[in-house]
Parts: structure tokens; C-alpha cells; sequence
């Protein structure tokens, strides 16, 4: 990882506020690039919470510590090749024919500074196959330098050889990177992941606990559907595990949260995925698809009563390599994020829709973080957040961004709106969804988190805002005002 | 683990998702598992199951890896269905011959994924059970001209008596590969680009006359 210099995208900005999925999202190793930071756009007015002042330090709290984290590492790789450091055998001859500075400078140096710091001599990607030879041929043997092949697509590493051996003394070797590089991911999780598993676990929990409406919805509700039998979850017919192999996979779940490898924690949910299908073919000998396993997985993770096991999904989903979610992995985590989707909203008044669009809304959000082109996300992408613009007849346009859960409702808005913005007279304003040319006030009792969850789950994105300005004219009739309704 | 770790490198492999959507009992698991008879991976930690599978094909010389995510049919988790098909390059929609709901249930899948997914992706709509054709309530006709107005391709199958499932996934394989290549196509020669939004750590060189000062190990 750190022979070529690599360098990990961390877009954190200390401007947008600290939540999971933000984090998560922007812990994502799978498209690292280079360190960069995002600075929020300037010209929008962040509201900053002073938590997210503290997460400026933690910030570099993080910083400190993969560095240390690097540090050790290193060591570490320079403790285990101490053959190499001391004789290279493919590299002998060089100390003759170079400077004298050299040889001191290679005692002090592990293999793996000398190479980061020498790339620049040996990292020739311009030079062509015959300029290659050339080069090496006057070169000791176990000299070597890269180069990039324009026919192969590749880099292609070349080696001065000894002379004895027939043919030409220089060996070409097309170097073949591999699209899912497992070693660099498993180092960059070590070093990056590990040190941060239990920042990420505090902040996740923090937000558990700060949202209290979703949390206390997924207690009870979780508490609700362990009490129905299998056959009220779906369950046609296979047999379900009993308590003793639900004691098993609750064991495999706690396993499973205190992994920091994504990669880890799937193949332990694959585990209990396997201890299922096990449980139901020994009894019947048959095989099931989904019609059957999805029911009975919804009916295992209700008996484990697993609050904690949501934010152990939502850490995989987000930080899970790309290119495993096509696959196995993949598919059962979809499983399992489904089961949990449908325990949160079991409770049978909830319709089917109020799910398909908050399931797809977050999905939309998770989709987009998860396979888009990475920029900085807005505000405006994360859950819990609403951007509400103050409209003011002489001082145009000011927006601040807001914490509003999904029960909060457009009255309790408009007071938080009234203090932020400071509004003298708050009983004549009101809260407004502008859409293209029409603009809607928001009843009292509506959710505002609701109808953006609605507005982002239909498949034409239009662009909204939300408003808080005077009402227009009150001695209009309320025929003029259109209410907008949740439609749930 | 890695069913479809995609190989990218060498000669061309293709990756293709493939969700089986339609209502329970219309027999969408025992398709699938007549297709996959006997291919079983033995890594799958869910050898001899249903509900996710993956098949290597070779098609005129191209490597195809086939994954088929099944989804449940019951209503009750028609909502999840987003999860599921999203990023799917083919959906496979089953419906039972013998009933008419299953048919009109096929119907709504296949609003819900042209309006959620567009054009992108190839659609099926698969009639099973024709070993049963004397109890047949939905008719050739209807369902073959509804395909064509959708816009997707029309099979009979029978997985009891393994009839048509061969042809239909290798005619669905061949679709998803002329939309891959219309697709690379439109993205005219930026041909090596095709893949990097896929890649996981990606490894960016620097420019050989980059000067490694200050680099991230100057301080040991």
C-alpha cells in the first residue's frame, strides 16, 4: 500500500454534520483515491451544532492515530523482512556502482522507504520497451524499473538479469492488478477501520439514542414481532429454529458486532444464514428459495431482539467493497436489511406504503453515496436533516439547516424555524413547500421529513424547497392555500 | 466468497444480476434450481439453496457470470422489492399458466420496473407450469402481445419437465450483453474507464516526476 505512495479519500469537512450514515459514508475505503478534504461550498450558511464542533477535533483525534497506526505498520513490515533488508539477493551489486552515500542511506532505510522514496527513479511509465533494455542493459543485474505497456494496458515491471541465461538478459513482467485487491483492502481496514470501529460504534450509538422516535420504534416494534408466531411473519410450513439455535445465532450476531472488517462480518451473517437453511432442509429435506427464507430470517433476527444488530447491517452496507454486494454476501445482507426494514414498520396500521417509500428513499440515498461519483454530499442528503429557507420580502433568502426527526411535525418546525431565524412575530408565518411555480403551505400536523421521503421516492426527481415565510394574505380565503397532505 | 469478484482483466467477462420476481408457489425457485442443477458451487456457503445462485456461462467466446437473486413473492414483502432489483441488468418475472392473479401480479412488476429502473433493464416474462396447459387461464395470445407492448420477451417453461429454462436464460444472457456493449459503445473509446466506477482501492500512481517530499512516510 505504501510503495506507490497511495493515498485514502477521507472527504471529511467539519462543516457537515456528523451523521452514521455521513460517516460511514465517508469511511467508504472502496473508492479511495487520494487524501482529500472537502471544504463545504461557502456560500451556503451551515447551521452547525456543537457536536459537530467536537467532531472537528475527533477529527483529528483520527488523524493522530492512523498515523500512529502507519507508524506501526511499518515497523511491523520492516521487523519481518530482515533477510531482504540485510541482502537482497536480487539486488546485489548495487551498493558498488553507486554513490558512497548509498550504503549508509540503505542501513538506515527499510525496503519499504527505499522504495517509496525512490520512485521517481525506478516509476518510468513513459519510457518504451526498447528504451527499457537499454537502460538495464548497462545496469548490474537485479536492477529493475516500471513501465507502462500502451498494447497490454498494463504496467510492466523489467529486470536486469545475469548475463549466463540465454536469450536477452532483461525479463518483462506485466504486472496485473486486479480490480478487488483483497490484501490492500484488508491493510487499509487495519489501518484506517480498526482505530475508527469504535468511534464509529460511539456515533452511531449517539445517534440511536439522540433520535429517540426511530429508536423507540424499533424497540417496540422489535419487542412486538417476537411475540408473533412464525406463521404471523410468513413462515409457510418450514420449520423455524428453536431457542436454543436462536441463543446460537444471537451468539454469532454479538461475534459478528464486534468485528471492524466488513468483509468479516458478512461471512459471520452468511454463518447464520447457513445455520438457517440447515435448520429448515434437516427438517423437510428440501430446498427453499426466498418465498420461504426470507420469512424465517424476519422471524430470527425478531427472536434475537437486536436493536444494536440495525447499525451492524447499516456499518456492512456502507463499507462493504463494491464489488461483493453483486454477490453472495450481498444478496444476504439485502436479506438481512430487509427483515430489519420489516420489523421497524410491523406495526399492522403502518401501510405497505409509508415503507416502499422510506425504504426506497433511503436506498436512493444509499444507492447513489454508494455507487455515484464521489463529491461531497449536501446536507440536504441525509436523513434527520431539512434545509428550510427563510424568505423575507426586503432581505431575500437565508437557509439554515435543521434537525428535524421524521415525527416531527410542520408546527414544531415552524417553532424551531421562529427561534433560528430569530422571528419576532412567528404566529404569521408558516411553512411552505415550493415546487417549480407552485407553492404549498404544510398543515400543522404533517411531517415534513415524510413528505421529502415521498418527494425523493418518485422516480422523476423534481427540485423542492422548503420555506418559512409570512403568509401571504390572511384575509384570503383558505381556498387559495393548498394543504399538502401526507398521503400515508 | 466473492461469487462474482468480475475479472475485468484478460479477455472479457461479463457480470450480469438477474432478479426473479413473481408471486409465490408460480414455481420461481424450482426454475432456478432446474437451471442451476448440478453446478453447484461448493464454496457457496449456501450450497443446495435457492434463493441466491450464480452460473458461468460462455457465450460466442465471452465469459458470463450470472447471479440470480430471488426475491419472495408473498404481498406482505412486495415493499422490499427495491432492494432487490436495484442494479439488476435482468429480470426474470414468473407467473403460473394455471392462475390468473399471478399474471396480473407479473403486470405490476413490470410498471414498478420501468418507472424505477427505465429501459436498462431486459425483462422476461416467463408463463411456468405449461405442463399443466389443460388448466391454462391465462392465453398465449394475451400474454405474448402484452410482452411485446411492454417491451419485454415472452416464455413457456415448464421446470417440472426442465422445458424452455435452458433457452430462456441464454436468450436473456445474450440481451444483457448487447445492452453492455451498446452501453460500452456510447461510451465511445474511454474503454479502460469502463470499469473504474466498479473498482475497489483504486491504485493512482503518481506522475513520475511527482517528488515524493513530504510524502506520507517522512515521518517514520
Amino acid at each position: 500500500m505504501f510503495t506507490h505512495r497511495k493515498t485514502v479519500i477521507l472527504p471529511l469537512s467539519c462543516a457537515v454534520p456528523l451523521s452514521p450514515s455521513f460517516l460511514l459514508s465517508n469511511l467508504c475505503l472502496s473508492n479511495a483515491v487520494g487524501f482529500v478534504y472537502c471544504c463545504p461550498p461557502s456560500s451556503s450558511p451551515f447551521y452547525i451544532p456543537s457536536s459537530v464542533k467536537a467532531s472537528h477535533s475527533v477529527f483529528f483525534q483520527l488523524i493522530d492515530t492512523f498515523a500512529l497506526e502507519i507508524g506501526e505498520l511499518k515497523r511491523e513490515m520492516v521487523q519481518t523482512s530482515p533477510t531482504v533488508d540485510k541482502d537482497p539477493p536480487t539486488v546485489a551489486g548495487w551498493g558498488g556502482e553507486r554513490d558512497s552515500g548509498y550504503d549508509s542511506l540503505r542501513r538506515r532505510m527499510s525496503v519499504l522507504d527505499r522504495l517509496t522514496q525512490t520512485h521517481p527513479v525506478w516509476l518510468l511509465l513513459a519510457v518504451t520497451e526498447e528504451e527499457a533494455c537499454r537502460i538495464l542493459l548497462k545496469q548490474p543485474p537485479g536492477v529493475f524499473l516500471v513501465r507502462k505497456s500502451g498494447a497490454l494496458q498494463r504496467k510492466v515491471l523489467c529486470v536486469r538479469l545475469k548475463d549466463d541465461q540465454s536469450g536477452t538478459p532483461i525479463s518483462h513482467f506485466p504486472v496485473r492488478e486486479s480490480q478487488y485487491n483483497q490484501v490492500l483492502e484488508k491493510a487499509m481496514h487495519k489501518c484506517v477501520l480498526k482505530p475508527l470501529k469504535s468511534v464509529i460504534e460511539v456515533a452511531l450509538h449517539d445517534f440511536q439514542v439522540r433520535d429517540t422516535g426511530a429508536l423507540q420504534q424499533l424497540r417496540e416494534n422489535l419487542a412486538l414481532a417476537k411475540t408473533k408466531r412464525p406463521q404471523e411473519l410468513g413462515v409457510d410450513g418450514a420449520v423455524p429454529p428453536d431457542p436454543m439455535a436462536i441463543e446460537k445465532i444471537r451468539h454469532k450476531f454479538l461475534n459478528m458486532r464486534k468485528m471492524y472488517s466488513p468483509e468479516k462480518k458478512v461471512s459471520l451473517l452468511l454463518r447464520v444464514c447457513k445455520l438457517i437453511y440447515t435448520i429448515m432442509q434437516d427438517n423437510s429435506g428440501r430446498m427453499y428459495g426466498a418465498d420461504d427464507f426470507l420469512p424465517m430470517l424476519t422471524y430470527v433476527v425478531a427472536q434475537c431482539d437486536m436493536p444494536q444488530l440495525d447499525t451492524d447491517i447499516q456499518y456492512m452496507m456502507e463499507l462493504l467493497d463494491p464489488s461483493l454486494l453483486q454477490g453472495e454476501g450481498g444478496y444476504y445482507l439485502t436479506s438481512a436489511y430487509g427483515a430489519m426494514a420489516l420489523i421497524r414498520n410491523f406495526q399492522e396500521e403502518q401501510a405497505a406504503r409509508v415503507l416502499s417509500s422510506e425504504a426506497r428513499n433511503t436506498l436512493h440515498q444509499w444507492h447513489r453515496r454508494r455507487t455515484a461519483q464521489r463529491t461531497a454530499p449536501t446536507v440536504d442528503d441525509f436523513q434527520n436533516y431539512l434545509r428550510v429557507a427563510l424568505q423575507e420580502v426586503d432581505t431575500g433568502c437565508t437557509a439554515k439547516t435543521l434537525i428535524v426527526h421524521p415525527y416531527t411535525t410542520t408546527e414544531e418546525v415552524c417553532s424551531l424555524c421562529a427561534y433560528k431565524f430569530k422571528i419576532p412575530d412567528p404566529d404569521t408565518y408558516a411553512l411552505f413547500l415550493v415546487t417549480g411555480d407552485t407553492r404549498q403551505q404544510l398543515a400543522p400536523d404533517t411531517h415534513p421529513q415524510r413528505i421529502k421521503a415521498e418527494l425523493h421516492s418518485r422516480p422523476r426527481a423534481q427540485i423542492f424547497h422548503f420555506v418559512f415565510r409570512k403568509v401571504p394574505n390572511l384575509n384570503l380565503s383558505d381556498a387559495s392555500t393548498l394543504h399538502f397532505q401526507n398521503n400515508q | 466468497m466473492p461469487a462474482m469478484a468480475a475479472g475485468g482483466t484478460g479477455g472479457k467477462t461479463y457480470s450480469f444480476k438477474v432478479v426473479l420476481l413473481g408471486e409465490g408457489c408460480v414455481g420461481k425457485t424450482s426454475l432456478v434450481l432446474r437451471y442451476c442443477e448440478n453446478k453447484f458451487n461448493d464454496k457457496h456457503i449456501t450450497t443446495l439453496q435457492a434463493s441466491f445462485l450464480t452460473k458461468k456461462l460462455n457465450i460466442t467466446g465471452k465469459r458470463v457470470n450470472l447471479a440470480i437473486w430471488d426475491t419472495a413473492g408473498q404481498e406482505r414483502f412486495h415493499a422490499l422489492g427495491p432492494i432487490y432489483y436495484r442494479d439488476s441488468n435482468g429480470a426474470v418475472l414468473v407467473y403460473d399458466v394455471t392462475d390468473e392473479d399471478s399474471f396480473q401480479k407479473v403486470k405490476n412488476w413490470v410498471k414498478e420496473l420501468r418507472k424505477m429502473l427505465g429501459n436498462d433493464i431486459c425483462l422476461c416474462i416467463v408463463g411456468n407450469k405449461i405442463d399443466l396447459d389443460k388448466d391454462r387461464h391465462v392465453s398465449v395470445e394475451e400474454a405474448e402481445s402484452y410482452a411485446e407492448s411492454v417491451g419485454a420477451k415472452h416464455y413457456h417453461t415448464s421446470a417440472k419437465l426442465n422445458k424452455g429454462i435452458e433457452e430462456l436464460f441464454l436468450d436473456l444472457c445474450k440481451r444483457m450483453m448487447e445492452t453492455a456493449q451498446a452501453e460500452e459503445r456510447l461510451k465511445g473509446n474511454g474503454a479502460s474507464q469502463s470499469a473504474s466506477s466498479r473498482r475497489g482501492v483504486q491504485i493512482v500512481d503518481d506522475e513520475p516526476q511527482a517528488t515524493p517530499a513530504g510524502g506520507c512516510c517522512s515521518s517514520g
